[in-house]
């Protein structure tokens, strides 16, 4: 596994609806690397379904000692890990 | 397996769109002066606490803290702790155009703006200080003297640990969370012990747990409330953690203890948050859903699952007799076939009531319309509403509402008079606007009728001819001067006042009625009044046709624009400049469209003498179309040509006839429009010298 930053668009949404496919990007990319930054400057909606799978690659990167870098979190995602008291859970603060 | 909320959005908006209706209606209906029923109040609450609900389940965070407040005074006034004023009325009308705005950028997908809401909200919580300032008289008096009635401020702790499939009924945390963040100060600690490894994730299935604190004078049922709808689908606890204590009777001591603790937490129970979080923005890259549809009865489906199965059983009789059919049979054959055509026009019929839609609809707006336009002018006008429940399709009520808002706004600003004229008239001080409206016969009819000082045939004359819209009017009658009111140009600048000159004049309203396939005339007497009588087709979907020929081809013009069919008489027919032809119809000199010439196609019949001529009007000019033989009169079905081939001028639509061939639809207003020049227009203009 490279330690080289692997890159992920979060889109605009980070919900239920599209969870499923961040999910695979972050499966994907942690293959490569355990160095992950997110890139979510565009994120407009966001839920708890979509959160709760940057807990699981915050849990994923401390046990492989690596990385979660937040590229530009928009208001709105900060916000909504504030309302679901996730911010540190997932590095956001 | 994920849901998708946003389907459920154009629903919610036609739901909160309604309970608007519902909430402006009792409003406008409430006298402050005189006893309020209690379920006028309840109605209103309920409305507002079903937007507040549901703006809350998918969202939208300033409608929902912004019903919130209205909520909160409503609930205020139904235990009656605070009086309906006028005052409240007022704020809680405009809150229902700023709700209503909101809804329509929702729909839009656009950003809410705050310019309506924010001067309401300051009115609301100006109105909610009072209260707690008068609550807070109240609670000192009450503990010198009996030394109970307090405001309790509690310290809530709250364990929310959801059952992982949670989140595909599609109960959100989040929103119940933003809810009570709203309610206090608030804090939340996450456990995210129970999520699982990256790799073994269920991602539609939520592990996290919560634990929040809430410090807050909102009491237990309020909180329990927000997670009634999760009830079932997790374990809940709330439980009070300190003893209570009480916001505005704090000890100085209690007080500091309470704010070194957590912050302002004293001021900010004692009011609601004020503060507009806009935690979600509303572009997003979704196509727009807001297709717009429709609620129908139950019966009305009924109905139609009733026909299909009648249809059902003449097509397997029918099918029977075509299997084993000999001549024998042809008695049956015949009375199978009237059976099918029966069936098929019910069936059509039915279809067709799917789209009416009472037209209180549309006329639901005119009661705040008016009490807030005769508020503004001073004048004294009662509304009348008569067969609110006669039916139109949805389409054509959708856009006759300006019209009709114009029309109703003309009737108050310019035809009803101010109180000390009506009173210097012999009129009683409250002028009478009436809508009516009622079918006759394919056609629903739209009446504006008021009591006011009518329409002065000479003035409108006179002014027409000072605009230039026409040289004379010595030869028209009332009717036709009336008319000129709805051509363009006739109202200026002068004129423009708040109320009515907008600057969209009744041209417009002409042109939209027009355009539905409508007309327009009006009645009027000086110092009795006037009506102004809209006249609809009920559907846009089907139209009454006449079929005519134009050498091999068959066109249908609508029925309703067909004023008569006549053999040309030569004698009657002038040549003017730029190749019009006239033709003397009585009064009128007609300009005659050959069609043929129009769609460049082989006519048996070039020749005007003894050749048919269909005469048609469209927004108050007449034309006569050169066919070469009428067939019969049909209802056909309204085809676009637009999404099924491309916008040809001239040309409506299309439809198909019984042979299976296809008739195009002649675009009257189109054909007039592009075939006669401006000023040459109007029938007055031509009138024969």
């Amino acid at each position: 596994m490279s330690s080289a930053i692997h890159v992920i668009d979060c889109g605009d949404a980070l919900t239920i609806a599209n969870v499923a496919a961040i999910h695979h990007k972050i499966q994907e990319a942690l293959k490569n690397s355990s160095n992950i930054e997110l890139a979510a400057s565009d994120v407009e909606k966001v839920d708890t379904a979509g959160l709760q799978v940057f807990v699981a690659l915050q849990k994923e990167v401390e046990k492989t000692h690596g990385q979660l870098i937040w590229k530009n979190p928009s208001d709105a995602l900060r916000k909504a890990a504030d309302t679901l008291g996730l911010t540190k859970c997932i590095s956001l603060d | 397996m994920s849901i998708d909320l946003e389907q459920f959005h154009q629903v919610f908006f036609e739901e909160s769109l309604e309970n608007l209706d519902v909430v402006e209606q009792a409003l406008v209906e409430v006298d402050v002066d005189s006893d309020i029923d209690s379920e006028v109040i309840n109605t209103i609450f309920r409305a507002a606490h079903s937007i507040k609900g549901g703006s809350g389940t998918f969202g939208f965070t300033e409608v929902t803290e912004f019903t919130h407040l209205m909520e909160t005074l409503l609930d205020e006034v139904r235990d009656g702790v605070r009086p309906l004023t006028q005052e409240l009325v007022d704020a809680l009308l405009k809150s229902c155009d700023c709700l209503r705005h909101w809804f329509d950028c929702l729909q839009a997908k656009q950003d809410l703006s705050d310019e309506q809401s924010k001067p309401l909200v300051v009115i609301f919580e100006n109105m909610l200080n009072k209260n707690s300032a008068l609550a807070s008289t109240e609670v000192n008096v009450s503990k010198t003297t009996a030394g109970t009635d307090h405001v309790p401020l509690h310290h809530w702790q709250i364990t929310f640990i959801p059952h992982s499939e949670i989140l595909l009924s599609g109960n959100e945390p989040i929103r119940l969370f933003r809810q009570l963040e709203q309610m206090g100060e608030y804090k939340v600690i996450a456990d995210i012990s129970g999520v699982e490894d990256i790799d073994q994730l269920t991602v539609d299935e939520c592990f996290i747990s919560w634990n929040i604190e809430l410090v807050t004078t909102t009491g237990k049922e309020d909180i329990v409330e927000i997670f009634e709808w999760v009830i079932d689908e997790c374990t809940l606890t709330i439980t009070d953690n300190i003893p209570t204590v009480e916001a505005n009777n704090v000890p100085e001591i209690g007080r500091e203890m309470i704010a070194e603790k957590s912050g302002a937490i004293v001021e900010e129970a004692k009011k609601p948050k004020t503060k507009i979080e806009i935690a979600q923005k509303t572009k997003t890259i979704a196509a727009s859903s807001a297709a717009s549809s429709i609620r129908v009865g139950i019966d009305k489906v009924d109905n139609l699952i009733n026909l299909v199965g009648e249809l059902v059983i003449t097509q397997s009789m029918l099918s029977e007799l075509g299997n084993n059919f000999d001549m024998s049979k042809i008695e049956r054959l015949s009375s199978g076939l009237d059976q099918l055509l029966q069936n098929t026009k019910e069936l059509q019929e039915n279809v067709m009531r799917i789209r009416m839609l009472p037209i209180s609809f549309a006329f639901n707006r005119f009661p705040r319309m008016i009490r807030d336009l005769s508020v503004k002018i001073g004048k004294k006008v009662d509304l009348q509403i008569n067969g609110e429940h006669t039916e139109l399709d949805k389409t054509v009520m959708e856009k006759i509402g300006d019209p009709l808002v114009h029309l109703v706004r003309n009737a108050i600003d310019h035809g009803i008079e101010s109180v000390e004229e009506r009173v210097a008239a012999n009129k009683p001080e409250m002028g009478v606007i009436k809508l009516d409206a009622y079918h006759q016969g394919g056609n629903i009819v739209i009446e504006i009728v008021d009591d006011g000082k009518g329409i002065d045939a000479n003035i409108i004359g006179q002014k027409a001819i000072e605009k230039g819209i026409v040289d004379d009017v010595s030869k028209l009658s009332d009717g036709q001067i009336y008319d000129l009111i709805f051509e363009p140009g006739f109202s200026t600048a002068a004129e423009i006042s708040d109320i009515s000159g907008r600057g969209v004049g009744m041209d417009v309203v002409r042109r939209n009625i027009t355009s539905l396939g409508g007309r327009i005339d009006i009645e009027s007497e000086v110092g009795k009044g006037s009506i102004f009588r809209v006249h609809l087709p009920l559907t846009l979907a089907i139209l009454d046709g006449q079929l005519v020929r134009v050498g091999s081809e068959v066109f249908i013009i609508p029925l309703i624009s067909i004023v008569e069919s006549l053999q040309i008489k030569a004698e009657l027919v002038n040549k003017v400049s730029g190749n019009m032809i006239l033709y003397r119809l009585r009064e009128d000199n007609v300009p005659i469209i050959p069609i043929y010439k129009e769609f460049n196609i082989e006519a048996d019949n070039t020749e005007l003498d003894s050749a048919l001529l269909v005469v048609v009007e469209g927004d108050g000019r007449k034309v006569g179309l050169l066919v070469d033989d009428l067939l019969a009169q049909q209802q056909v079905v309204i085809k676009s040509l637009e999404s099924n081939y491309k916008r040809i001028e001239g040309i409506s639509g299309a439809t198909i006839l019984g042979d299976g061939s296809v008739a195009l639809i002649l675009d009257i207003l189109g054909l007039i429009t592009q075939t006669t020049p401006k000023k040459s227009h109007s029938n007055r203009s031509m009138k024969a010298a």
